[in-house]
């Protein structure tokens, strides 16, 4: 396979041709080049990041985020409070450092994104045989019950005893997981079936090239038509331009590079003026007994009793490292304290379906601004959502939660100490992070979409976009199997009619 | 930035002077990794940092003592605007690190 993945000092050639480019190899790329070259076409899949095999991901979390994700996950989209969004930039994209996540769109979407985007065509019955052949290949499950996922065994608990909905998480992968709590910088065990492992081989098989380090600055164009593709290559810290021409070109960069380099060639003006996205409001919580959360994976369960209000209950993965940058707005006391207790404590996150909105700004040329507004009717969202993750924490046994609150005590208790944190609660002072933007590029038939119902970008014959830019609004959910699921479908409808 | 790592961290339990250089390096690192338009403020702001301990206290930071180095980075650093973001940088990369050479050293 890794005869087909070029490094950059490879690419020797100033310019490459091919029927089909791929820009992207996340979770939509993977499915363009698997099928693309599957059915005989000639395909170059362009990566800005590199490729890992299994064996070269270790437990070394700051080198392999400095490896694996975007500007080791520092890309803040600018508003009050400020957020730091995290994707990945490797082989796989996203689907390398997530937690394989793999749902299927809900009905209440699909209705929305019918009936308000004019998406025609996608209904469940057109997605399900898409979404089995994608849980087919990733090897979607649930994790087998063990007694190493307390953090998560404890959510439980708090569910029954509030009569509250969960469900185990489907995920790629997730019948083997065992438990290396590694998944956000890149699986040691090779369980969690990223596109990397996936897709990206199959595709290789089929005889797509994936060439690495090489990042997309231009699409030039004649008329409807894209020609060739300017492509910056970084080899030891040397850079050069080469171009790529091909007869299609498929965007699958993610949700905010995509549109960053729609707008770059002016391609299409709507790009990139929405942005829609998750918040994760992370919880620090401190047990009588021990949970050990650090011998678990991600989790297990979620709970899904306040989905419909777009608000999302589960456990985190659970390090040392994570749980300081989860408290680095509290003093080094704090820290210390909690450490102390590190077999006791656990980390958990409210994911609340944002209805703040961003923008994202190619004026400085290199890289993507992105800027939100934080949406007031947002405030009372996230309200609600600490004080239910509260209530379920300490019907879960907890004793202790330190908030996402700049400033706030920890409380003790769902009451006064509470309600106090929620009185006083300003947006600018709440520690948010997100990994999950979308809909920057979305498919449909109304006003706003930038694409048509194929995929393809209105006004061009010849670029489609398959990644999480084609969402038509924010999904509440994690968002792989429904950006898997579009891509098949837009690839299903360009190949066979 | 190895001043500003030291005042950052100094207290932390399981935080060593000799780990100073490979913190302060990794955010370094990490900083000028990311755009332009982010890390030019970040950077100018450092020096601003620096030239205060400068004008304050006529000798530069890196000469502070431990006690001193706090002190500044408590009373000054932290009542300047946007230190907030400084400081939640610095502390949110160099916990990353931290552990690593934390548990590399176990």
């Amino acid at each position: 396979m890794n005869n087909a993945i070029y490094q950059p000092e490879q690419l020797s050639h100033n310019l490459y041709r091919c029927e089909y480019l791929v820009i992207g190899s996340g979770a939509g790329g993977s499915v363009a080049a698997m099928e693309l070259a599957e059915a005989g076409k000639d395909v170059i899949v362009i990566e800005e990041g590199f490729h890992s095999k299994t064996a070269d991901f270790t437990n070394n979390i700051s080198d392999m985020t400095q490896k694996n994700w975007r500007n080791s996950g520092v890309t803040p989209f600018w508003g009050k409070p400020p957020i730091g969004f995290a994707e990945g930039k490797c082989v796989g994209g996203s689907t390398v450092i997530n937690g394989g996540l793999l749902w299927r769109t809900p009905q209440r979407m699909l209705d929305i994104w019918e009936n308000q985007y004019g998406l025609k065509g996608y209904t469940n019955d057109d997605l399900i045989p898409h979404f089995e052949k994608i849980e087919h290949i990733l090897n979607v499950g649930y994790h087998k019950k063990d007694d190493q996922n307390i953090d998560s065994d404890v959510l439980i608990n708090g569910c029954d005893n509030l009569g509250w909905k969960y469900v185990p998480v489907p995920r790629a992968g997730g019948k083997d997981c065992i438990n290396e709590n590694l998944c956000p910088t890149g699986c040691t065990s090779g369980a969690k079936q990223s596109t990397a492992l996936t897709y990206i081989p199959k595709a290789n098989n089929a005889g797509a090239k994936i060439f690495t380090g090489c990042r997309a600055i231009r699409i030039n164009k004649h008329g409807y038509l894209a020609d060739t593709v300017k492509i910056e290559v970084r080899s030891q810290g040397q850079r050069r331009v080469i171009e790529i021409k091909s007869d299609f070109i498929f965007l699958s960069g993610g949700a905010i590079q995509t549109p960053f380099l729609l707008q770059k060639s002016k391609i299409n003006a709507k790009a990139g003026k929405k942005l829609e996205f998750h918040f994760n409001l992370k919880f620090v919580t401190e047990f009588d007994k021990k949970i050990r959360a650090q011998d678990g994976t991600i989790f297990t369960v979620q709970v899904q009793e306040f989905m419909d209000d777009g608000l999302l209950i589960m456990a985190s993965n659970y390090r040392r490292h994570y749980l300081a940058m989860t408290l680095a707005h509290f003093g080094n006391t704090v820290i210390n304290e909690v450490m102390e207790k590190y077999d006791y404590c656990g980390l958990f996150v409210a994911q609340v379906q944002a209805k703040s909105k961003a923008r994202i700004i190619s004026a400085f040329r290199t890289d993507p601004f992105v800027q939100y507004n934080f949406d007031p009717a947002d405030e009372p969202a996230i309200k609600d959502a600490i004080k239910k993750t509260v209530k379920l924490l300490f019907h879960s046994g907890a004793k202790k939660i330190y908030l996402p609150i700049l400033g706030s005590m920890p409380v003790t208790n769902s009451g006064a100490s509470l309600n106090k944190a929620i009185l006083n609660l300003k947006p600018k002072d709440l520690e948010i992070v997100s990994v999950h933007a979308m809909a920057s590029c979305s498919i449909g038939s109304s006003e706003n979409a930038v694409t048509d119902l194929t995929g393809k970008i209105t006004g061009f014959k010849n670029i489609y976009i398959t990644d999480a830019s084609i969402l038509p609004s924010n999904i509440g959910e994690s968002p792989q199997g429904t950006i898997m699921a579009l891509s098949h479908k837009i690839l299903d409808k360009h190949i066979h009619g | 930035m190895q001043s500003l790592v030291d005042c950052t961290f100094s207290g932390v339990v399981g935080y060593k002077k000799e780990y100073n250089d490979q913190l302060a390096l990794f955010v370094a690192k990490t900083i000028m990794n990311i755009s332009w338009f982010f890390k030019v403020p970040f950077f100018i702001y450092i020096y601003f940092i620096g030239f205060i301990a400068i004008l304050l206290k006529l000798k530069p930071l890196t000469s502070f003592s431990s006690e001193q180095k706090i002190n500044f980075y408590n009373n000054i650093v932290l009542k300047l605007p946007f230190s907030g973001s400084l400081d939640k940088l610095i502390r949110s990369l160099g916990f990353m690190k931290l552990y690593d050479l934390a548990a590399e050293d176990n």
